[in-house]
């Protein structure tokens, strides 16, 4: 494989039943990761979304996106929301986004910076993705994510912000030093 | 980058001042555009619609 992304050629699909096998192999150098591709395919509250390398047939990136909603506790000036009360805001979120070992830090030319990477321009392409869908199908203000805290810089690269660690913790899958991340739309 | 986003808390919350801060800075911010134009780039070089 060629240490540069240019000559790769990309091929978005959604994860369907039919090709589901591709995610068997998948392996992000992360077992408890893995574990989350695998099972994603029967969680009915998400779409995974698969980037595959066209001439080798393997998976590079997995997103999995979902719906999710944001609460504001209070009053926002100059937003027409209800006083003093909690307002949930419309957000998708990227549940899992996750790059197979072979293609991470795979820089896109030979003269691009070490953050200028396939897994990034695939990502930039997952929220365009995300961007059309709220523009076409179903209205939201902006993503969500749950990054783990080495990825913290990464996010905010693309236009996140971390916010104050007020979300509700489900115990059984809070992970120590994960981020509460949003882009909003603009 | 192994492992970068993962599931998943019940609710996201946070306070209206908060969002305030976030939805003023994000309006500044030049990764919109720079997203933009390298996600193009991207398309132009790499992504396909159908297996070759």
């Amino acid at each position: 494989m060629g240490k540069h992304a240019e000559d790769i050629y990309v091929r978005m699909c959604r994860l369907t039943p039919k090709i589901a096998a591709y995610i068997d192999d998948f392996d992000c150098g992360n077992q408890n990761l893995n574990q989350y591709v695998a099972a994603d395919r029967h969680d009915a509250s998400t779409v995974g979304y698969l980037f595959l390398d066209d001439k080798r047939d393997n998976v590079i990136s997995y997103a999995s996106v979902a719906c999710a909603g944001v609460m504001i506790r209070g009053d926002i000036p100059g937003e027409t929301f209800v006083d003093n009360e909690n307002t949930t805001l419309s957000a998708m979120e990227i549940k899992i986004f996750a790059t197979a070992k072979q293609y991470q830090h795979m820089k896109m030319h030979e003269t691009s910076t070490k953050e200028d990477t396939l897994s990034s321009r695939i990502f930039r392409q997952t929220l365009f993705v995300l961007r059309n869908i709220s523009v076409r199908h179903i209205g939201s203000k902006g993503v969500v994510v749950y990054s783990v805290p080495k990825a913290v810089s990464f996010y905010e690269r693309h236009g996140f912000f971390r916010f104050s660690n007020e979300m509700t913790r489900n115990a059984e899958c809070f992970l120590a030093g994960c981020v509460p991340m949003i882009m909003p739309w603009v | 980058m192994a492992m970068m986003a993962v599931p998943k808390p019940d609710a996201y919350v946070m306070t209206a001042s908060e969002w305030k801060r976030i939805k003023e800075a994000s309006a500044d911010k030049e990764s919109t555009k720079k997203n933009e134009e390298l996600r193009k780039e991207f398309v132009k070089l790499c992504m396909r619609k159908k297996k070759s």
